[in-house]
């Protein structure tokens, strides 16, 4: 055996276009609500944070939801890159995982649409100050649940607006240095309630059926293809299903992944749900991995499956199985930023530590 | 609480002088060699904030040399210049905003040590970079190994120059805003040659007796302790032994404790060996200096860091509550885990706090990964 078969499959490379991940773990998008002086600005902290993850041994980290405008913010404590400022401080993050560690690194593009105009997490109990609150645009106007603003049905000039927005932040990404943009086409943001017919109305060629509730997406899709480096990778994560009568079922997620497919998208990322208010059911497990699964059966795209992937061995089992391409750890990588250096440990494989903790590589933990 | 609703030792906050240690776990200063030109950069304030985060009671930056001279690399941190002072204060703005965790840096001089360029390029055809050519100096003229470039013994002259270096730099160290200094006194670099009989041949007023051969470290943390603000502690890191005849023995060690208590040293930082070259085992058990510090502490009467093979909670709890040592001092283990006290806090039911960005974090049920 060569020492390429003897790797477990979740240390094995993955190439899209020119990027080459050295291992199947991605950090997944998670949101910090820690931009500088609530600008979108990203400072230490997102140098702390990403780069920790990357310094873990995280194949693939990937930024929090970054906002491609003002308006397109869940919170003020957002991050962003919609202004130019904003390229230097996320240069600093990409130079740090690109300069100290192997890992590469996406940025996720959003737009929050009917979820914005919330505080901070953590000041939840708390609604935001109507004085800070913003005008939410959506496909339809139906809010997000009954205790969310209203927004303003999109007119042609704010979906021009938006599509401009992400070729922008597109723009701007590449001057940063990242590696592959992801697409936020989930969890009820802007791009999703285009998808989901629970959020999308519309009688006009974006909305109807599913083809025409994804016209908005693959627009933005095939936008910021046309200014993003041809030799660099995209995804988009979505919603395979919406968890709720009336919405999308995996079906319409199959016929989602095949127009992106089409399209030109290099790799799917696939989470569910969060579409409105009434949340996703409390599913224990690799509840999630169904949805990428059924999607790779039907379609033949690289697909990334997230939700609650704990140990080394589920992972592992699932790049094996050929279930997904890549897992995203996202709660794994708030406990433990060396996620996949001990995961590597778990699976008895020598992988790489980064040259300054060599007396890490030669520890052993339970002596 | 803990699980019969008393906070674990190692979780019990430590006062030094005016500064409160959250919990008795700190991160051991580890030699990074991602400095350049002495700065510190995003890698130290990943590196320290990262561990801070995680939760370490106190957090040590690495070795920062005094002087140019006093490098072991050039790629190690440094405190001889001004310009230093603001990346070390950046990192430290993080880890005092982002955390309850203390920052220490360690002043050194790598003595004899010195220019042997960086660590893992030691003895590869690469090895050259990062040795900056310059001479070393020590207690007397005597090598480290017969590789290594023979020192340049000390001059009476050049004390005071010296002593102006370490004060110098402490000043800077405040000026960065860290909450402890520790003055590098083992291992073999300078200061330690001069402790040790086994490096120091010199018949001046600095070698000869333990006492002499303690005046110039003892000289070095007078001036120091002069100008390092009143209410920050500084500690000491010792070699407690030699490994080696005739060398310093842990009585010496009890002896060279009692000095720095009567001059007013707040903790000593108790590693041993590296004096010599193969002065200090290749096989190093677990906890295998804890002894050393439990026997300070005794003999001296006073506080004491345990390190080396310092990696198992319940071990760490248990040098915390029978008094063997004030703080456990992780290296290896604080490398391969930047969230180790917060996964101890879990193993052992105590509520530890995540910080709001990662509260859910808080869900995760063990095995991770």
């Amino acid at each position: 055996m060569t020492e390429q078969t003897e790797n477990p499959a979740l240390f094995s490379p993955l190439t899209l276009r020119n990027m080459t991940v050295k291992n199947r773990v991605m950090m997944s998008p998670m949101c910090m609500y820690s931009a500088q002086d609530l600008d979108g600005t990203p400072n230490d902290f997102h140098v702390v944070h990403i780069g920790s993850r990357a310094l873990g041994g995280a194949g693939l980290v990937c930024t929090e939801m970054t906002q491609i405008s003002p308006e397109g913010r869940i919170s003020l404590g957002d991050a962003g890159i919609w202004d130019d400022k904003h390229i230097e401080p996320w240069k600093r993050v990409v130079d740090f995982v690109h300069g100290h560690t192997d890992a590469k690194i996406a940025i996720q593009l959003g737009h929050a649409g009917r979820k914005g105009c919330d505080p901070l997490t953590w000041e939840r109990g708390t609604p935001l100050a109507k004085e800070l609150h913003w005008e939410m645009v959506a496909p339809s106007a139906i809010p997000f649940g009954p205790n969310s603003n209203t927004p303003r049905e999109m007119n042609q000039a704010d979906i021009a607006k938006v599509r401009e927005d992400f070729v922008s932040a597109a723009k701007r990404a590449d001057q940063a240095g990242f590696d592959m943009i992801e697409l936020h086409c989930g969890h009820g943001y802007l791009l999703s309630t285009f998808i989901s017919p629970l959020s999308n109305q519309r009688t006009d060629s974006y909305g109807g059926d599913i083809k025409g509730r994804m016209k908005f997406p693959l627009e933005v899709f095939h936008a910021v293809r046309a200014v993003w480096p041809e030799n660099k990778p995209i995804s988009a994560r979505i919603s395979a299903i919406d968890w709720i009568e009336g919405g999308n079922e995996i079906s319409d997620g199959i016929i989602v992944a095949e127009l992106f497919r089409e399209a030109g998208l290099d790799i799917l990322d696939v989470s569910s749900g969060n579409i409105t208010h009434v949340r996703r059911p409390d599913v224990q497990g690799l509840f999630q991995t169904p949805f990428s699964e059924e999607i790779k059966k039907h379609i033949d795209i690289p697909t990334i499956t997230v939700g609650n992937i704990a140990t080394a061995t589920q992972a592992n089992d699932v790049i094996t199985s050929g279930r997904a391409d890549i897992c995203a750890i996202g709660k794994g990588h708030l406990y433990d930023p060396f996620w996949t250096h001990h995961a590597a440990r778990a699976l008895e494989h020598d992988e790489g530590w980064p040259k300054q903790y060599p007396a890490a590589k030669a520890f052993n933990p339970n002596p | 609480m803990g699980k019969n609703n008393q906070v674990p030792p190692i979780f019990r906050p430590l006062k030094l002088r005016d500064l409160k240690i959250p919990n008795r776990v700190g991160l051991s200063p580890l030699c990074m060699y991602q400095a350049r030109e002495g700065h510190a950069n995003d890698f130290h304030t990943v590196h320290l904030g990262s561990r801070a985060i995680g939760g370490f009671g106190l957090v040590f930056a690495e070795m920062a040399a005094v002087c140019p001279e006093g490098r072991i690399s050039t790629r190690d941190a440094g405190l001889w210049l001004d310009s230093h002072i603001e990346p070390w204060k950046k990192v430290a703005d993080f880890v005092h905003g982002r955390s309850e965790s203390a920052l220490a840096i360690q002043l050194g001089h790598a003595g004899r040590k010195a220019d042997t360029g960086v660590r893992w390029l030691r003895g590869t055809p690469e090895g050259q970079e990062g040795a900056g050519g310059f001479p070393t100096i020590a207690a007397s003229a005597i090598p480290f190994v017969e590789k290594y470039k023979t020192p340049r013994a000390l001059s009476r002259e050049d004390v005071p120059t010296l002593i102006h270096k370490y004060v110098e730099a402490a000043k800077r160290a405040d000026a960065a805003t860290f909450d402890i200094i520790e003055l590098h006194f083992a291992h073999g670099y300078l200061i330690s040659s001069f402790i040790s009989p086994l490096s120091n041949k010199r018949n001046d007023e600095f070698g000869g007796s333990l006492e002499a051969r303690m005046e110039l470290p003892i000289q070095i943390f007078r001036a120091v302790r002069e100008v390092w603000p009143e209410n920050k502690p500084i500690s000491s890191r010792i070699s407690a032994l030699d490994w080696e005849n005739p060398g310093n023995t842990i009585e010496d060690a009890v002896e060279i404790g009692k000095m720095f208590k009567a001059e007013g040293l707040d903790i000593l930082d108790v590693s041993s060996g590296m004096v010599t070259h193969g002065g200090r085992p290749d096989i190093e058990p677990k906890l295998f200096q804890v002894p050393f510090a439990r026997k300070i502490r005794e003999g001296a009467n006073i506080p004491t860091m345990a390190v080396g093979g310092v990696q198992d909670t319940d071990a760490m709890n248990k040098i915390v509550e029978e008094g063997a040592a004030d703080i456990c001092l992780m290296g290896r283990a604080g490398l391969y885990n930047p969230y180790f006290m917060r996964h101890a806090a879990r193993n052992l039911g105590y509520d530890f706090s995540w910080p709001d960005e990662y509260v859910s974090a808080s869900t995760v049920e063990p095995p991770v990964p």
